[in-house]
């Protein structure tokens, strides 16, 4: 039903434990050691070298073996010997369970299986972006996961437009939400769309009916389907390295809106549907 | 005799279905709702529910400190989190760190949430 990773799947699952992840997870660290602890550990530098380095690095945007070589504390042929030790030495959190002896080889390829085809509905690859944008894989994540929970949450088939660079006059919509993404990447998330429509995003998020709610919920609702679409949009990021956290939606009025929509860095989507659009724009 | 469950999460819309999916399973029942993790500690005490289902983004005071003082209040309590960045390995494994029995990502199934429940 969402973006995860491995060892939330298998919890949610209930292949393991949540006692038995934490372990595997404590394993997997202590195993996949960084790139210093292996270099010491193989006897290519002293102690006091990685100490040195990682010095270094704190003031230069560089790999530890990058300028472990410039510093000319490693060579570049002992800098390969580790990346490639480390790479055939990494093990992911499904064989650190098999090791601890939490789930078997069997288990692990059967539900690896399963978990491949629960994610590849995230796949965003189909979304095409003309526009020319910073981190375009993070936007077609951002418009490819939108696209998709608008369907699973509210049953809506929407169709995305190829985007647009700022908007002087974007259009005046009945319900605004906005959601402040920082962290490794910083967004402003902002969903605009008609009374009918937030009234059917509403209506998925609680199970039935939501046109009798009080205008208080049917906004709610299309709160919690930011909150829903960008905590999924954060996993999928979390799985490409970048650390990025939430803050709590938003309503914002159309003045707020209007200003945002003319910055030159905000990038703007139409999701259209035959029952009505959905304005997305990221900045 | 039906377990009691206490909603901490800032959602209106999210909390109705939560509700909707717990009272209708007739083996638990929705016996308070709080928006923020300091609402949620409060009834916590007043109400003594046997399982508290917790979500880690909310304004004030979040899931994860919630979670934190609960346990140092009440080492026994029963924590299920469900939450959009359920799907976060390191707020899973934070979650997990600070007490949680176990971690649901949204949007969920319901038939998930009473089999969790019963499992905790």
């Amino acid at each position: 039903m969402s973006v995860k990773f491995f060892g939330q799947f298998l919890l949610e699952r209930n292949i393991i434990k949540p006692e038995e992840l934490l372990e595997a997870v404590k394993y997997q660290e202590s195993h996949n050691l960084r790139f210093g602890e292996y270099a010491q550990l193989k006897g290519y530098i002293a102690k006091q070298d990685v100490k040195t380095v990682l010095n270094e690095q704190k003031r230069t945007d560089m790999q530890f073996g990058e300028l472990a070589v410039k510093l000319n504390i490693m060579t570049a042929e002992q800098v390969q010997n580790i990346l490639t030790m480390q790479k055939n030495d990494h093990i992911l959190i499904g064989q650190a369970l098999v090791q601890k002896g939490f789930i078997t080889t069997e288990i692990l390829e059967r539900e690896m299986a399963l978990f491949n085809d629960d994610q590849r509905q995230y796949i965003t690859g189909e979304v095409v972006i003309t526009a020319e944008v910073d981190n375009p894989e993070v936007i077609k994540d951002f418009v490819g996961i939108t696209h998709k929970m608008i369907g699973r949450v509210a049953n809506i088939a929407v169709k995305p437009d190829s985007g647009v660079l700022g908007l002087s006059e974007p259009r005046q919509n009945d319900v605004t939400v906005s959601i402040n993404l920082y962290g490794d990447l910083t967004y402003d998330y902002i969903i605009s769309t008609t009374l009918s429509i937030s009234v059917k995003l509403a209506s998925g998020i609680i199970g039935e009916d939501a046109s009798k709610e009080p205008r208080e919920v049917i906004i709610d609702g299309v709160k919690e389907f930011c909150n829903i679409a960008c905590g999924n949009i954060i996993a999928k990021m979390a799985k490409m390295g970048k650390t990025v956290n939430i803050n709590p939606p938003e309503e914002i009025d159309f003045l707020t809106y209007i200003s945002k929509a003319r910055s030159k860095k905000a990038i703007y989507f139409t999701l259209a549907s035959p029952e009505g659009d959905i304005d997305l724009m990221l900045i | 005799m039906k377990k009691k469950v206490l909603i901490v999460d800032d959602s209106i819309t999210s909390a109705k279905q939560l509700q909707k999916v717990v009272d209708e399973s007739g083996a638990f029942e929705v016996v308070g709702h709080a928006k923020n993790g300091i609402e949620g500690i409060k009834l916590y005490t007043t109400l003594k529910p046997d399982i508290v289902c917790m979500d880690l983004n909310m304004p004030e005071m979040d899931g994860l400190q919630a979670i934190r003082i609960l346990i140092n209040t009440d080492k026994n309590v029963k924590i299920l989190v469900i939450s959009s960045v359920g799907g976060v390995g390191e707020k899973v494994m934070e979650a997990i760190k600070h007490g949680a029995k176990n971690v649901l990502t949204k949007p969920f199934e319901s038939e998930k949430i009473i089999e969790m429940l019963n499992k905790i």
